[in-house]
This record gives C-alpha cells, sequence and structure tokens, in this order.
C-alpha cells in the first residue's frame, strides 16, 4: 500500500467549538510532509487524533489503511509537542522502557544519538533542562523504524545552533519509505527537507502541495509564501 | 503487554510507598523496644514519640496510596505522561487493568504492612486474649478462630476501599468527558458513583430479605439481630462487595475503550 495516512471528512469539536472542519488528507510513503500553521488553528489536535489521543467528533483516520489500534501504533513514532516521560526515570531506563514496549526500537541507535548529543544516559530527566529532555525525546523517535514519524514542534525548545543538527538527525535517520510529518511555525527552518507542504488555517486545510510546485507556482520560499497567505 | 506496563507502573509506586512502609515498621521496631525495655518516664516518652511516628507512617502509606493512585492515574491517562501512554501499542483495557491491578496489590501490600505494624507494636498475650474475649461470641457463632474472623472483617474493608478508588477512576474518566471543570466534574461524578454503588449494596442486601423475614429484621428494627442472619448478612456483603467491584471494572473498561481525549 502506498499511502500510509488518510484523513476522511475528520471532524473535531470541543463542545460548541469546532477545531478542525471536514479535514480530507492522504500523505504517500516516502514523503517529508510539513504541517504548518499559525498558533492555534489545529495543527496539534490534527496531530492528536492521528495518535488516538483525541476522538474524532465525526469522519474517519485511517493508518495503512487501518483505523487506530495497537498495529498502527507500532508504525507511528511521535514526537508530542511537550516532555511526556516519567521524570523520575534515568535515560538509560528510558531507554530499556522503549525497547520493551516497541519491537523496532533501536538501542544501539539511541545510544549512538545521545552520545553525539552529549547527554549523559545516567543523568535523571529530572534533572536535566526542557531542552535537553526535548533532545532526548527525539532520539526515542528517531531511533525507531517506523513507517510514519510525526514531530510536533521538534524546533520548539532548541537552540539555533542545534536545530541544523536535529534536521539532519531527522533526515539521516528515518526510515526508508517512511513518511515525515513535521508540524513547525518555524518554516524558515524545516523548509530545506520538506518534500510536501500542507498550510492549515481555523480547522482547514487551505493548501496541500509539493513544494518546489509551490515555490514555482507562486514565487519566493515557502516562509514568504506562508508570510504573505497569514499576513494578520 | 499487561505484565509489561503492570510491572512499570507497580515498580514506581511501590518505589514511593516503600519509604513509609520501612519507616513505619522502623519506628513500630522502636516503640515496642523502648516501651518494653523498662518503665521509667524518659522511656515511655521516647516510646509514645516512636508510636505516634510509626502510626502517622503506617497510615500515611495507606492514604498516600489513595491520593497517588488517582493523581497518577489522571497524569498518565490525561496529563502529559498520556502522550505516552496511549501511543504504547497495548490494548486500552490493558491500561486500565494495569492501573485497576496496581491499586489492588499496593492497597494490598499497604494493609499487610499497616497489619505487620499494629502486631509489632500491640501483640502480647495478654491483648491477644482480650481481644479474643471481645469478639468471642462472634467467632463462636461463625465457628472460626481469632485468625479467620479477623481477616474477615479485613477482608470487607479492604473491598471497600478498592470500591472507592474504582469509583474515583470512574469519576476521572467521566469528569474528562467534559471540556471545562474537568477536576470538579472528576470529585462530584466520583461522589455520586460512590453513593450509586453504596445504594446497590443496600439494595442486594435488600433482594434476600424479601423472601427471609429474619433477615428483613435489618432494615425494620434495632433489636439485636440472630447471629445465624449476621452471619448470612457478612457472607452476602463480601459476595456484593465483589460483585459491585467487577461490575466497576467492566464499565471502566468499556468506558476506557471508548476513547480518550487527552489535555
Amino acid at each position: 500500500m502506498n499511502t500510509i495516512l488518510e484523513l476522511k471528512n475528520l471532524n473535531k469539536s470541543f463542545g460548541a467549538k469546532k477545531v478542525l472542519e471536514n479535514i480530507n488528507l492522504t500523505i504517500p510513503r516516502g514523503k517529508i510532509v510539513g504541517l504548518l500553521g499559525k498558533n492555534g488553528t489545529g495543527k496539534s489536535t490534527l496531530i492528536k487524533l492521528i495518535n488516538d489521543l483525541l476522538t474524532p467528533t465525526s469522519g474517519e483516520v485511517l493508518i495503512n489503511g487501518k483505523s487506530p489500534s495497537v498495529e498502527s501504533k507500532k508504525i507511528i513514532a511521535y514526537l508530542p509537542e511537550r516532555t511526556y516521560l516519567d521524570k523520575s526515570m534515568k535515560v538509560a531506563q528510558v531507554i530499556k522502557y522503549f525497547a520493551e514496549f516497541y519491537d523496532n526500537f533501536d538501542s544501539q541507535k539511541a545510544y549512538k544519538l545521545l552520545e553525539e548529543l552529549g547527554l549523559d544516559v545516567n543523568q535523571k530527566l529530572a534533572k536535566m533542562s526542557k531542552g535537553m529532555q526535548e533532545k532526548v525525546q527525539l532520539v526515542l523517535v528517531m531511533s525507531r523504524k517506523a513507517d510514519l514519524y510525526i514531530l510536533d514542534e521538534p524546533l520548539g525548545g532548541v537552540d539555533p545552533a542545534t536545530r541544523e543538527y536535529i534536521l539532519d538527525t531527522i533526515l539521516s535517520n528515518f526510515n526508508e519509505g517512511a513518511s515525515v510529518i513535521i508540524s513547525t511555525h518555524l518554516i524558515n527552518d524545516i523548509e530545506r527537507i520538506l518534500d510536501d507542504v500542507i498550510f492549515i488555517n481555523d480547522g482547514k486545510i487551505i493548501l496541500h502541495s509539493e513544494c518546489d510546485k509551490l515555490r514555482t507556482e507562486q514565487g519566493g520560499s515557502v516562509d514568504e509564501i506562508f508570510r504573505r497567505m497569514f499576513r494578520c | 503487554m499487561l505484565g509489561r506496563l503492570l510491572k512499570y507502573d507497580l515498580k514506581q509506586f511501590l518505589k514511593f510507598l516503600s519509604v513509609f512502609y520501612i519507616l513505619g515498621l522502623f519506628f513500630a521496631v522502636l516503640t515496642r523496644l523502648f516501651l518494653n525495655i523498662d518503665n521509667s518516664l524518659f522511656m515511655k516518652i521516647v516510646g509514645e514519640i516512636c508510636r505516634g511516628a510509626a502510626f502517622s507512617m503506617l497510615f500515611s502509606a495507606f492514604a498516600n496510596n489513595i491520593l497517588r493512585l488517582w493523581v497518577k492515574f489522571r497524569q498518565s491517562v490525561y496529563g502529559d505522561e498520556s502522550y505516552l501512554t496511549h501511543t504504547l501499542p497495548v490494548k486500552k483495557h490493558c491500561i486500565y487493568s494495569s492501573k485497576m491491578l496496581t491499586a489492588v496489590i499496593t492497597a494490598f501490600v499497604s494493609l499487610i504492612v499497616l497489619i505487620l505494624g499494629l502486631f509489632v507494636i500491640y501483640y502480647s498475650k495478654e491483648n491477644a486474649d482480650a481481644l479474643k474475649a471481645m469478639i468471642s461470641p462472634i467467632l463462636n457463632t461463625f465457628n472460626i478462630s481469632l485468625l479467620t474472623g479477623l481477616v474477615l472483617v479485613v477482608f470487607v474493608l479492604y473491598l471497600e476501599f478498592i470500591n472507592i478508588l474504582q469509583c474515583g477512576f470512574t469519576g476521572i474518566i467521566l469528569g474528562h468527558r467534559f471540556n471545562n471543570g474537568k477536576l470538579g466534574m472528576s470529585v462530584l461524578f466520583g461522589f455520586i458513583i460512590y453513593m450509586l454503588s453504596q445504594i446497590t449494596i443496600v439494595i442486594l442486601m435488600f433482594i434476600p430479605a424479601i423472601f427471609n423475614s429474619d433477615f428483613m429484621n435489618i432494615f425494620v428494627t434495632t433489636k439485636a439481630m440472630n447471629l445465624e442472619v449476621i452471619k448470612f448478612a457478612v457472607v452476602y456483603s463480601i459476595i456484593s462487595y465483589i460483585v459491585i467491584n467487577i461490575v466497576g471494572f467492566l464499565i471502566n473498561i468499556k468506558l476506557f475503550n471508548k476513547g480518550v481525549n487527552v489535555d
């Protein structure tokens, strides 16, 4: 199957407030897709729905042709925008935890990436800064041989010097044939690695295009096009 | 996968509770030592301080466990840690079962440690005889030993404790279906569910009373009961509590399987 993710007529409301409206989207394998939009436009809600962290009001989420389930969770590697690990654990314990639960987790790769980032595996997460914890989480995600990587604001809490390293880490470590969805508003930083781009505004997808095609058709970089479209 | 989840959940709880267990038992032993060395005022004062510390630790282990189980449940199912909990490749019912089994096991261990602590502090032949004399009429009716009698009483309390814990979990699950005031709604739902469970217990107890006039006396008179009736009431209440806990567990699994909306 060439499609890894399909969303059909997806809606999500919180009470009377509609957060996502009639989302239809298909993501093929082997693509790096940027999910771009201003703050509070529904990017994280969309990602949570794909990861079974929210229940859709209506519509369907299909991962590899199936609804979110144990099987879909085996093939999705998700990096949330917040720190979610048990802070009383040491980094080495977290690696062991991931190795126990995910069959596709490569502990050796995780240790190698942690060493490259200068992180101490014997340090407790509680003793680490938020930025360091986010790096640990990124390492955990990129050490899985997943079919779909979903990264929600992977550059959010990271200093500019490390951003380049993180983008290279994503590029050089994601599984061949897998797809990556990156949600961010730091478009300038990630533009160079994107194949496709999705613009989301007020809970609706307003644009889905290949990056090169978009640049040619509209003139300028994706960042510039985004700024033009969403100028306040 | 349930085994792996349970291993981590238990490890996390027992690591925290072990501090209370060790300190509680340590002070229990000190109490025993200081109150038995001699009858001097100094030893009595030190012994009483140790007894206070032992009680504080042993009961804190129990009370802290309840609060921590609820707080941790909310954190790992709806809070920051839920981003890991719900993306692990495990079935939803395994997540709830692991939390409930952790509650059942840690409550049991806390209870055993509490009993052990009280035993260390208070056990003597005279105290055992006094206790036996106090409850011997009931023990004779049941034709059971002192130990079995105590185990039965503690078991009923334990089942009630598990029921309270589970009502709390149900309250958290139902409260989180609302967008606003989740905490308030969780407390309100927890209380309502607990009251409903207690009403159900009373209804279950009332059913045999319809068919047995002696048993009906429990509801309609304050006169002393026939001991056979009390015996039946104790056994029937244990069965009712077990049924209520199992039904509560199945309802929560069903609610959980409907999906979550994390914060």
